[in-house]
């Protein structure tokens, strides 16, 4: 039997926010299930399997605390989308499908000195030299032709080989987690399959929800934390969503090959082969977190050379100095990774391996890996919507530490399959339909703007205030969309 | 030749894409598969003209068991498709046990071709795959892909 099934007497309630799935519920099942979400979020999420999903993670060797889901959370391969599991280092097992292939898929945040008023006359052609400089769309190319040492370089020093080949400024790195660089990328182990999907690759925003917009904030909720991190009500923003691209695809591919035989040699029993994962200590653990950072830097030099270029757009759109467009980054966060963190255990300060599927990492105030601008009020985390609805700045809460190993959510989370939503948009004109609310849309694909239509989306205001109220991060400022780049 | 059966359908996942596949014997069944794969990625049914400008790969995939090797074929042609910017129209398998595929495939440039890339295909999953042969001596699989 599903849990869709029977979801009433199986899940146990917590508190207004919080829905348990008792081990006791599979044999298989290490620890608990966790989930955060409304009563009218989660009766969306038991329509699909993700809550399956919940359980089969729990059954993942050496998992601790619980099963988690944030209440985003949909149906994904092996892991659902919006899961979130630590693992001990010592007996614990890492697994390529907790991370996804769009390895380091993640957001980025520039401000600006401009207002609504200053861009309201511009916007199509904005919307339109971002189209023509910013390569998208299915298998884009960009211009940056990577040879193999130049390629092995990207792939062990990330954004900061883009800010060092002119992509950018110093400050850019302070404000990317993990200032855009992991440092136990090991080119030497990459695949040349990946090496050569990736060379052609970088600075291109790709398909499906990938995305670049221009927004303005149209409502703060934190004046003093927004104003600590450089925002105000009416300031015109872009948001950059991208990932690995097909780097980070095939070297996903290629260890969950490895990792399928890592099973067997290890004999792990698991109840969804996408879960396939290997000892953290192992050759194979070791291997494909080596390989995971790689991508991971690859995913935010990508991010790092988009923004070099749409800083160029602007400046030269609004014929003004980058000084005085003041397109500074505010953050940039990852939603799909595995990271060796230290997290309480039982009383104790103990290193774990936590993988976030479609969830973001919310370091609370005074979290040594925060920079200085951030010390004293936490992580800024960047929760994009669909193109219709707002996108959130929140802001990491202590809470988040104790509960959530450091983790929101990070989206609004389908709740439509693609080929749903372009049967639903059949005889619409999404383009049309945005532009009548003031958003201007280019897009590759009409399929893609079907795909991606706000219907296709829970409402991210939901999502967003699931965690604020459960105070694990905390709403800092909303931004509405004006103009959207997509594949 | 017109097939006495479905050759793929499409299943429908809520952020991916699955296809359930049919084949007379396996090699049909690998074959059903990739012309799945590529029916997703373009949108259409490839069919080319013979004047069509056309490229020739062999293909050698491994693997440690059937489902496997499928989900190894597929990510091979993936490969080939990305980095050649190619499409796939005809596929011949010379040879195929539960863990080796040898294949001869007829692929043009998509630019040389009159077809599009409407749907990028992250990979080719694990997730729920399945080969088997029902009670009516026919293959099925099923796949999911990550769109």
């Amino acid at each position: 039997m599903t849990i869709k099934d029977n979801w009433k007497n199986i899940l146990k309630q917590q508190d207004t926010y919080i829905w348990d799935i008792p081990k006791e519920f599979n044999p298989g099942m290490l620890v608990d299930g966790r989930v955060y979400a409304s009563e009218s979020l989660l009766k969306q999420i038991v329509t699909d399997k993700s809550l399956d999903q919940v359980v089969n993670v729990a059954c993942l060797p050496g998992i601790v605390g619980y099963s988690l889901a944030m209440p985003d959370i949909h149906w994904g391969y092996g892991f659902p989308i919006g899961g979130v599991a630590a693992t001990r280092l010592e007996n614990g097992v890492i697994s390529p499908g907790g991370v996804g292939f769009d390895i380091n898929c993640g957001v980025r945040l520039i401000r600006s000195n401009l207002k609504l008023k200053d861009v309201q006359e511009r916007m199509s052609q904005l919307v339109e030299h971002l189209y023509n400089k910013i390569p998208s769309g299915v298998g884009s190319r960009g211009i940056i032709k990577l040879n193999l040492a130049e390629a092995k370089r990207v792939l062990a020093e990330g954004s900061q080989w883009a800010v060092a080949n002119g992509f950018g400024v110093e400050e850019d790195i302070i404000y990317t987690e993990e200032n855009g660089k992991m440092a136990q990328a090991n080119p030497d182990i990459i695949s040349n399959k990946a090496i050569e999907r990736g060379s052609t690759q970088l600075g291109t925003l790709g398909s499906g929800n990938h995305f670049l917009e221009i927004q303005v904030i149209d409502q703060i909720y934190q004046p003093e934390k927004a104003k600590q991190m450089g925002l105000e009500e009416g300031m015109i923003t872009v948001l950059v969503h991208t990932g690995s691209r097909g780097f980070g695809h095939q070297v996903c591919t290629d260890h969950l090959s490895i990792m399928q035989k890592a099973v067997q040699r290890y004999r792990i029993v698991l109840p969804d082969r996408q879960l396939a994962c290997a000892p953290i200590n192992s050759p194979e653990g070791e291997n494909y977190y080596q390989a995971m950072c790689c991508a991971a830097n690859f995913a935010w030099a990508n991010r790092q050379c988009i923004t070099h270029w749409l800083r160029e757009v602007f400046e030269r759109v609004f014929r003004i100095s980058q000084r005085e467009l003041g397109l500074n980054l505010i953050y940039d966060v990852a939603h799909n990774i595995a990271k060796m963190e230290l997290h309480q255990l039982q009383g104790a300060e103990v290193k774990l391996c936590v993988h976030r599927k479609g969830a973001t990492r919310a370091f609370p105030p005074r979290h040594p890996d925060l920079p200085s601008k951030y010390k004293e009020i936490g992580q800024p985390v960047l929760i994009p919507g669909d193109m219709g609805r707002g996108s959130f700045v929140l802001i990491g809460n202590e809470k988040a530490m104790r509960e959530t190993f450091g983790s929101t959510c990070h989206g609004a989370g389908r709740v439509l399959s693609r080929g749903a939503a372009i049967k639903a948009v059949r005889n619409r004109n999404i383009a049309q339909e945005l532009r009548e609310r003031n958003i201007i849309v280019k897009a590759r694909s009409r399929d893609t703007l079907a795909e991606e239509m706000p219907e296709a989306y829970k409402d991210v205001s939901e999502v967003v205030n699931v965690m604020d109220q459960s105070g694990i991060s905390s709403k800092v400022a909303r931004m509405r969309p004006l103009g959207v780049i997509k594949g | 030749m017109k097939n006495k059966f479905k050759d793929f359908e499409l299943v429908e996942h809520t952020a991916d894409i699955g296809l359930k596949i049919y084949g007379k014997d396996e090699k049909d069944l690998f074959i059903n598969a990739a012309r799945g794969m590529f029916f997703l990625i373009t949108g259409s049914r490839i069919s080319l003209a013979p004047e069509s400008i056309r490229k020739y790969y062999a293909l050698e995939s491994e693997a440690p068991g059937r489902e496997d090797l499928l989900v190894t074929w597929l990510n091979d042609l993936l490969y080939i498709h990305f980095t050649d910017l190619v499409i796939f129209d005809d596929y011949i398998i010379d040879y195929i046990s539960e863990e080796v595929i040898k294949s001869k495939v007829r692929a043009v440039e998509i630019k040389d071709s009159p077809y599009q890339i409407v749907k990028e295909i992250k990979a080719v999953t694990y997730h729920n795959l399945q080969v088997c042969q029902n009670k009516n001596g026919i293959w099925e699989a099923n796949i999911v892909f990550d769109i």
